[in-house]
């Protein structure tokens, strides 16, 4: 998938992956709350891109505007529930992340204990429209997704400053 | 009596007694041109009859004997067979045994004369010896041998004494090194005092530096002892020992770094000097000192040493430190911030005027300028103003130092009120001779009147226009001076009280014509760029269109605006495959140049020459082409240029023609209030001759679409764009360019020209104004009611302050990760 229009249907192999966060906890062991009492939560790894970001600007050099695993942190829920560097992220608790802002996918991922994701990893074969399923791949699963009939989209930034 | 003749020509005057061969003077020198004025040499001379004992008068050789009448000298007619010699008062003529007389004194006293030469010292008092010198100003060769040979005579005795010395010091040293290790403190500093006498002699300063053990034991004896005598004797050693480099590499080696570090907390001042110049030292010439000393917390203790001291040397020797320490390490600059700093240096730029001290500090300052955690702490503390006061120093490398430091504090600093003075220097600095000095100057100008009404008004008081407009008349095509220069320009002639008056002033100081020649090569496009702006807003003022349009730049600006949306098609057609390709040329983005340029002919439109010569241009279709632009600023510029041309009849016609009313009957939805205000302006211009009925549904429809209610709060997701203000940079100056010795030089400026549009600032009312639909025959009036509408290009903020040292790349708007 070299590249995927926001909006555009979608069809093709996904990784399911299961992500438990766990306590944010300070150097002397004592977990750190949020300003209004909640406990936070941490995954361990860092998102980029997004309908509203230029991905030709991402140093990795993405190749759309998807939401991407940017960074994975030693010793975190997200090294051990089998989150690679570089996967794109396609739904989160049932939330599609193709279509989303930066912000949103941040918001989306931070709001509940545990995430369910499916997610795009290069190297996944194609889904094939005919006839048999991979044999000897069945951690992949199809992903049928089809583009929602939004018609707002974030806005772009502005890129050009007037200079007077 | 026999005379001996001197011959006429010159020549070696011979003693001939009988000893031969023995003081000969050489007086081939002597001007001989004619033999009248050798003889009043040889009369000037004063001979007495005693040959010169008790007057210490030189004879002459013995051999010469005279008669007397040395007056006729000067008649002409002397006969050149027989040179008569004037041998002074009462001469008589000697004979022959006298003349042996004198030569046998001589020859006696010879020996005499040598060794006065050579060993003067030993001359018993009074002692007169007769003397040779015939001139008092031509030297006998035993006079002029005499100081050499005492220069050797010394040699000799050194070469003797330090065969001593290092024999003593090679004998003595390990005797020493056991009593430094010695329990008993009186030992230790017996021991040390004279290890301290031994290191002050060369030999002996050798054989100690050769020695690891001696060293490693008088650090250990210095780091250990209780008596501070002992450490200083100990620390006057090794400070002998850093003036060399074996004694540099055995102190480090030995564990000295650590010992010295600890020293600097010593209350008596000669450890302090002994320990810093000792560190000082290893620093400049003894690789891995740094990193020793920072190890060691040397940092911490320099900068408190800064604060409890006022001997300027002393001061000046720790600053340098600090600054070799701090050079192109973060760190270290990160624990000076920590450790106060900041503070201690710009209170020394303040009180002291010893130019070394100030000097080095102004080094140490301009290293921590760069760092964007102390760039903040130096301006707090009064840095600006600091190194403003030293900018009319004499030392050129105090200014040029601070000037640097300025300049990379400088967009740090646009909040920043009390820079009168500051700004006051920089405008008479403009006029430097020295090229850096003048680059620097136009690049803090332009940061500091970056945004900041005050600075901006006050550079106008104080004569600034005049002086950048010189400034970029003097500078030619050198884009490092002209650039900042413009951007300053730009800055000044725009959103404060006295903009007018500075556009009317580029003018008036003969501005115009150098401003249109920079838009054409060699200048690069960061530059082309920054005089597009400025022009802009020159033709704001309308006394400057004439002149604008005289000197030829609206169809330069075309051309370049035709070039610049050429090559953003060229990119489009190539990417339209794939991720679009964002094109920087020179740093530039062709965009930027497409908005600017179409921003300026938008307001050069306001003059009706003008919109005839750009209707001539044939701009009109590009411009509608542009309304299909995806980006909102070329569409918000594309819609204000029609909407100017559109007020004449041809103009409008000539949109129309186009088919310019479909994009524009889209653009009446977008969500920028600015582009849809115009759009509905162009669309209300073109229709004034349609029929009646066309008019009003036009009317209904643009009010409907400006009136919608979501069209003028912000848009949903607008917070989502999270511009701040600060992060909409200009980025002017690289100052890690290279740190090769131009730390915080200018180094090329990439600019990424972002921020808010401030478009909230278009008046609600502008539309209301609109007599849609009138029955008067005449449209022209009604749209005296949108005046505003010509607001929305003013509005736009300067370019915001530049980032240093970050890439566009860099840039978190375009681009960003965040950690969940």
């Amino acid at each position: 998938m070299a590249g995927h229009t926001a909006g555009e249907p979608l069809e093709c192999y996904s990784i399911p992956i299961v992500l438990e966060k766990e306590q944010d906890i300070d150097q002397q062991g004592n977990p750190i709350r949020d300003p209004d009492g909640k406990p936070r939560y941490r995954c361990g790894f860092r998102i980029g891109g997004g309908i509203d970001q230029d991905p030709s600007q991402s140093p990795q050099g993405y190749p759309d505007k998807g939401v991407y695993v940017t960074y994975i942190h030693d010793n975190s829920p997200a090294s051990r529930c089998g989150l690679q560097l570089h996967d794109k992220i396609l739904q989160v608790n049932g939330k599609d992340f193709t279509l989303v802002t930066h912000k949103q996918a941040v918001e989306s991922i931070r709001k509940k204990p545990v995430l369910r994701m499916l997610v795009y990893r290069k190297g996944v074969p194609p889904l094939q429209k005919q006839g048999n399923p991979m044999v000897g791949h069945t951690q992949f699963q199809a992903y049928p997704h089809h583009a929602p009939s939004q018609q707002h989209y974030a806005p772009q930034h502005h890129q050009y400053q007037p200079q007077y | 009596m026999s005379s001996y003749q001197m011959n006429a020509g010159s020549g070696p005057i011979r003693a001939m007694g009988p000893s031969g061969d023995a003081t000969y003077m050489d007086l081939s020198n002597m001007p001989v041109d004619n033999k009248q004025q050798q003889t009043m040499m040889w009369q000037q001379s004063q001979y007495m009859s005693d040959s010169g004992i008790h007057s210490g008068q030189t004879t002459q050789a013995p051999s010469i004997s005279s008669k007397s009448q040395g007056n006729e000298v000067d008649d002409g007619d002397m006969d050149p067979t027989k040179m008569m010699f004037d041998w002074g008062l009462g001469a008589d003529t000697y004979n022959q045994e006298q003349v042996d007389d004198i030569n046998q004194q001589l020859n006696q006293t010879r020996s005499q004369r040598v060794r006065a030469a050579m060993f003067p010292e030993t001359m018993p008092e009074g002692v007169q010896i007769p003397s040779t010198q015939i001139q008092p100003d031509q030297p006998t060769a035993v006079q002029r041998l005499s100081e050499p040979s005492q220069m050797l005579k010394h040699a000799v005795v050194n070469l003797i004494n330090y065969q001593d010395d290092a024999d003593l010091a090679t004998r003595a040293i390990p005797e020493l090194i056991k009593l430094l290790n010695d329990e008993d403190q009186v030992v230790v500093y017996q021991a040390a005092m004279m290890v301290h006498q031994l290191s002050k002699k060369e030999a002996s300063r050798h054989a100690i530096m050769n020695s690891p053990q001696m060293v490693t034991a008088l650090i250990r004896a210095m780091a250990n002892t209780e008596d501070i005598e002992t450490t200083r004797c100990a620390a006057g050693t090794l400070h002998n020992l850093s003036h060399h480099r074996q004694g540099l590499l055995a102190i480090f080696k030995s564990g000295g770094i650590p010992a010295l570090v600890k020293l600097l907390s010593s209350p008596l001042e000669s450890v302090l000097f002994y320990a810093i110049t000792t560190l000082h030292n290893l620093l400049l010439h003894q690789e891995g000192s740094k990193m020793a000393v920072r190890l060691a917390g040397g940092l911490q203790k320099m900068v408190a040493l800064l604060h409890h001291n006022n001997n300027v040397k002393f001061l000046a020797i720790t600053t340098d430190c600090l600054q070799i320490l701090a050079y192109g390490n973060q760190e270290s600059k990160l624990i000076i911030l920590a450790s106060g700093g900041p503070g201690e240096l710009v209170r020394i730029m303040k009180s002291y005027t010893y130019e070394k001290l100030l000097w080095t500090t102004s080094r140490v300052l301009k290293v921590l300028s760069v760092c964007p955690s102390n760039k903040p702490a130096i301006v707090e503390a009064g840095g600006m103003q600091a190194l403003a006061i030293h900018l009319g120093h004499q030392s050129q490398r105090l200014v040029q130092n601070c000037l640097w430091s300025l300049r990379n504090l400088s967009d740090a600093a646009t909040k920043m009120d009390q820079l009168d003075s500051l700004l006051h220097m920089l405008i008479q600095l403009l006029a430097s001779t020295d090229i850096n000095v003048v680059t620097c100057a136009a690049g803090i100008l332009s940061n500091l009147t970056c945004n900041n009404q005050r600075n901006k008004v006050m550079v106008c008081q104080l004569g600034g226009i005049e002086a950048l407009v010189r400034t970029i008349m003097q500078a030619g095509d050198r884009e490092d001076i002209t650039e900042p220069a413009v951007c300053a320009l730009r800055h000044l002639t725009s959103r404060h009280p006295e903009a007018e008056m500075a556009q009317n002033a580029v003018r008036v100081h003969y501005g115009l014509p150098v401003l249109v020649k920079l838009l054409h090569p060699p200048s690069r496009w960061p530059l082309i760029k920054a005089v597009v702006g400025l022009i802009r807003n020159l033709a704001l003022c309308p006394a400057n269109h004439a002149p604008l349009r005289e000197h030829g730049a609206l169809p330069r600006i075309v051309q370049l605006l035709i070039r610049a949306h050429q090559d953003t098609q060229r990119r489009a057609s190539i990417s339209s495959n794939g991720p679009p390709l964002t094109g920087y040329v020179d740093g530039v983005r062709m965009e930027e140049i497409v908005e600017g340029t179409v921003g300026t002919v938008h307001i050069l439109a306001r003059e009706a020459h003008n919109r005839a010569v750009i209707r001539g241009l044939n701009c009109i279709p590009l411009f509608v082409q542009l309304l299909y632009s995806p980006i909102e600023n070329i569409q918000r510029v594309a819609a204000g240029v029609l909407c100017e041309l559109a007020a004449d009849k041809e103009g409008a016609e000539m949109i129309e023609q186009e088919g310019a009313t479909a994009p524009l009957t889209e653009l009446l939805h977008s969500r920028n209030e600015g582009v849809a205000t115009y759009a509905a302006a162009v669309l209300f211009r073109m229709s004034e001759d349609k029929p009646q009925d066309y008019k009003k549904r036009l009317s209904l429809e643009l009010t409907s679409s400006l009136y919608r209610g979501d069209n003028w709060t912000d848009p949903p997701g607008f917070e989502d764009m999270s511009m701040p203000l600060e992060d909409s940079r200009d980025h002017m100056y690289n100052p890690q360019a290279s740190q090769g010795g131009m730390y915080g030089h200018g180094g090329p400026h990439s600019d990424m020209g972002r921020g808010p549009t401030g478009y909230e600032q278009v008046p609600i009312d502008s539309m209301q104004g609109l007599d849609i639909g009138s029955q008067h025959g005449s449209a022209y009036s009604p749209m005296e009611n949108l005046p505003d509408l010509a607001n929305p290009g003013e509005i736009n903020f300067d370019n915001l302050d530049p980032a240093l040292g970050t890439h566009p790349d860099d840039n978190p708007n375009l681009w960003y990760d965040t950690d969940v």
